[in-house]
């Protein structure tokens, strides 16, 4: 030892340590990096935009809790964790929570994966790689818009279930269920239904808007079949201009409690006009520009265009079953924008192009491909239902909650996990004008155990103990294989006969 | 780690290896812990030079703990070699990291390539191009810090040794989390614990190995005559030894009856009882440099059997010397005839601890 310590004089001891601290201080620049407990990554601070609406990624759990709004109750305390940021290299997927804010203070939107751009790397993450989930719901203003369809095939059974279309209409509209969430208490909401076939949209009832359950409750029972054919298009877009220039209409959606119009259109067919030059309407005639291509052109506008005030969303549902063997299978997103705004005949119609709807096409199913074009347009979702209980689901997913703040979880390939990386997200909409950004930064050396998979295949992070799972069976192994030598070495000296006597 | 474990096989090789292999998994596990417990709260640069720092430390101080606890070193300098030389690696490595990664390396990487040098300030990103130096560098520091504390010897084998642990863990850490190779870990958490795992088993394996004077010569009695007794060929100093095996009754070191016991208990009567031994029948002996050889001193059949070869030691008049051969564990020295019974005087060789003695 003394040659040891001969070798490593006292002044070389000094000149090391210095070199050292010297390399502390030079490396010590702050980065503003913030590590996240629990995980092996780091997050830097959270960037929003100066003015409106924005969207501000929590930093970690603190910066969650440091809002009143958001942890309120010990169940809201519960889910903070969820602000944390988490990166799972293993399977390629981040998570991180944010709020919408308007002036510094909390403003609760109701949003769905749909109507966020998310970008990781400046690379827009495919919608269906995302999973958004609202966190303490409250209850939003909103004016609904109901376009039923009254044409005569609403009159017809199916097979399965009890009485009319129209019949499981009434019904699926007069549940509890979905009068609370038409009027769900702590909002101020109001219902204006309107029936459609040929022509404009005409009133339910004598009232226009129904500000209450029993009101909308007598108007809905009186909701029978009429007569005519099935101007869907014409409809959707009577409620989403006209109707919303009407003064009475407009004095709803006016002033900071205003309400936020839903449109929520319903069909049992296709659209169906019959007044193309050729007498009788075939698939075809559907994607013209007067017809579905000038309707998701409108919707499509309107959503985007920042000086629009107004902007109502449109669901679209189908009483029936999905027309099967058309040109393709679901209409595209909005991310699609090319193909979403260019409606072809071929994706429309696939080999129906050339039949015609009256008394043919009709009766294979709804038109579910220019339904969920048309929600795609206007920013709402599509269902296609049959039973009433079905129904009931569309129409309450319609009637959507704002959420104080979200959880978002996306997945990308885990190659582009191997750098820091900056996650923005913003409203589809608006072009990420209004977005939040954040850099998060993995270690480059190490990762937590990885992330264990919840029910719908998205992780969660594993607790620390998981790292025995790898770390004790190791240790046995080394342990073991470091008696190996001498068990061997006895086991072939007994099999030889050479540690007892034969 | 205790020297009455290791046999000594080719497997002894392992054993140092092991240690260190363990040594590397428990250094892996506390930076872990204190990333994921406590979090990084250090700057993200030195995300790098603490985990390989941390590494190096652990597997310099083991190789040191390794060789302490076999040669049976007093506690107190054994605990303090193991620490000096945990933290001058550590700083070896913290400091070679910092070297390259800012003042050698973007200069040198800056000619070939204005965006690797930024690269290489991205202390994020996950590259073998750009980690593999600072692999190298904490092999290195490895290397050389064990090396001071033994004394200099064998400078250059410890250095190779450290610059082939930090080849072999990098490209561990690297395969195993890259997703491209689809080996089923897409993450860097498998991939940095068997990374450092391999970083401290090739250093234990190449760096230093169990010597043999950890172990002393011993000859041991195989058949049923005097079973199991042994006398050792070396003595306490480390001076050359010869030890004679034969049945002369008085001054021998390893007496062997000229009768075996067998054909005694037979007792029939014209039976051969002779065993075959000689008054000087073979001498074991050992030199200065610790190699062992068998003489073979009588025209008596006399072998030396191990796998796969069988020595002819009988001895030969017409030669002016005994026939000898150098001698391995495990060998066997055949003494004399087969008797009727199918019997021979068997001696085997054995390398033990030389604690034994």
């Amino acid at each position: 030892m003394s040659g040891a310590l001969a070798g490593l004089p006292r002044g070389a001891v000094a000149f090391l340590l210095s070199v050292l601290l010297g390399m502390a201080m030079i490396s010590g620049c702050k980065s503003g990096l913030q590590p996240i407990r629990g995980t092996a990554i780091r997050t830097g601070p959270s960037v929003d935009v100066q003015k409106g609406v924005i969207f501000h990624l929590f930093r970690d759990r603190g910066d969650c809790l440091g809002r009143s709004e958001i942890a309120e109750t010990e169940e809201d305390l519960a889910e903070t964790w969820l602000c944390d940021p988490f990166v799972d290299r293993a399977s390629g997927q981040v998570r991180f929570a944010f709020q919408t804010q308007q002036d510094g203070y909390g403003y609760p939107m109701n949003l769905e994966r749909e109507d966020l751009l998310l970008t990781h790397r400046l690379q827009a993450v495919p919608h269906r790689n995302m999973l958004l989930t609202g966190h303490k719901p409250r209850a939003t203003n909103q004016l609904f818009i109901l376009l039923i369809d009254v044409s005569g095939s609403m009159a017809r059974g199916d097979e399965g279930f009890k009485g009319s279309r129209m019949d499981r209409v009434r019904s699926a509209l007069l549940r509890n269920d979905v009068v609370d969430s038409f009027f769900p208490p702590g909002a101020q909401t109001a219902v204006i239904p309107l029936l459609f076939s040929s022509g404009d949209p005409r009133q339910l009832s004598q009232k226009l808007i129904l500000s209450t359950p029993d009101d909308y409750r007598a108007a809905i029972r009186t909701l029978n079949v009429g007569a005519g054919y099935t101007h869907l298009y014409n409809a959707v877009r009577y409620a989403t201009g006209k109707l919303l220039e009407d003064k009475s209409v407009l004095q709803q959606m006016e002033g900071p409690e205003g309400k936020q119009p839903v449109i929520i259109a319903m069909t049992d067919g296709f659209n169906n006009q019959d007044d193309m030059r050729s007498g009788k309407d075939i698939c075809r005639d559907n994607a013209a520009p007067d017809r579905l291509k000038g309707l998701v052109n409108d919707l499509y506008k309107r959503q985007r265009d920042e000086n629009v005030r107004i902007r109502p969303t449109v669901y679209t549902v189908g009483i029936g079953r999905k027309t099967l063997g058309r040109g393709t299978k679901r209409a595209p997103n909005r991310q699609e924008e090319e193909r979403l705004l260019a409606v072809s005949e071929q994706e429309l119609c696939g080999a129906y192009a050339n039949q015609q709807v009256d008394g043919d096409l009709e009766n294979y199913g709804v038109d579910h491909v220019a339904m969920e074009w048309i929600a795609n347009a206007g920013g709402g979702q599509s269902f296609i239902k049959q039973d009433g209980r079905g129904l009931a689901e569309a129409f309450k997913s319609a009637a959507r909650k704002k959420y104080v703040w979200y959880d978002l979880y996306y997945s990308v390939d885990p190659f582009h996990l191997r750098r820091s990386f900056e996650v923005k997200v913003g409203l589809f909409w608006q072009n990420g004008r209004d977005a939040g950004r954040m850099d998060i930064v993995p270690s480059g050396w190490l990762d937590a155990p990885p992330g264990q998979a919840r029910k719908d295949a998205w992780v969660m992070a594993s607790p620390y103990s998981r790292t025995l799972v790898l770390l004790m069976p190791m240790v046995s192994l080394l342990v073991i294989l470091s008696y190996l030598p001498s068990a061997r070495f006895n086991l072939s000296r007994a099999l030889f006969s050479r540690i007892r006597q034969k | 780690m205790n020297i009455y474990l290791i046999p000594y096989t080719w497997m002894r090789h392992f054993a140092v290896s092991c240690y260190t292999s363990l040594a590397g998994l428990a250094a892996w596990w506390l930076i872990l812990t204190v990333v994921v417990v406590w979090g990084p709260r250090w700057e993200i640069a030195w995300d790098g030079a603490l985990f390989l720092g941390t590494i190096s430390a652990f597997t310099a101080g083991a190789s040191l703990l390794a060789e302490g606890s076999l040669q049976r070193s007093p506690l107190g300098w054994r605990a303090l070699k193991t620490l000096g030389a945990g933290a001058l690696s550590f700083t070896n490595t913290v400091i070679g990291f910092f070297l390259w990664t800012d003042w050698v390396g973007p200069p040198i990487v800056n000619l070939l390539d204005s965006e690797a040098a930024r690269n290489l300030g991205d202390a994020s990103l996950v590259s073998l191009g750009y980690r593999l130096p600072v692999f190298m560098v904490a092999g290195m520091g490895t290397g050389v810090a064990t090396a001071i504390f033994r004394k200099l010897a064998g400078v250059l084998s410890h250095i190779g040794a450290g610059l082939a642990a930090g080849i072999s863990g990098a490209l561990v850490w690297y395969v195993l989390g890259y997703t491209n190779f689809g080996l089923g870990f897409d993450d860097l958490y498998l991939a940095s614990a068997f990374g450092a795992m391999t970083f401290g088993a090739i250093f234990g394996l190449f760096a230093w190995s169990i010597p043999d004077s950890l172990y002393a010569g011993w000859l041991r009695v195989v058949t049923e005559t005097r079973f199991a007794r042994r006398i050792p060929i070396d003595g306490l100093d480390a001076q050359g030894r010869e030890r004679f095996v034969g049945h002369y009754p008085r001054g021998l070191d390893l007496f062997l009856a000229a009768q075996n016991s067998a054909a005694s208990k037979a007792g029939g009567a014209g039976q051969d009882r002779t065993s075959g031994v000689m008054e000087l029948h073979v001498s074991v002996l050992v030199d200065a440099d610790q190699r062992y050889r068998a003489r073979g001193l009588t025209i008596q059949p006399t072998r030396v059997v191990r796998l796969l070869e069988k020595i002819n030691l009988r001895y030969d008049p017409r030669l002016p010397a005994p026939k000898e051969v150098v001698l391995q564990s495990g060998d066997r020295i055949h003494m004399g005839p087969v008797d009727a019974n199918g019997q021979q005087t068997v001696v085997e060789f054995l390398m033990l601890p030389r604690e034994e003695l």
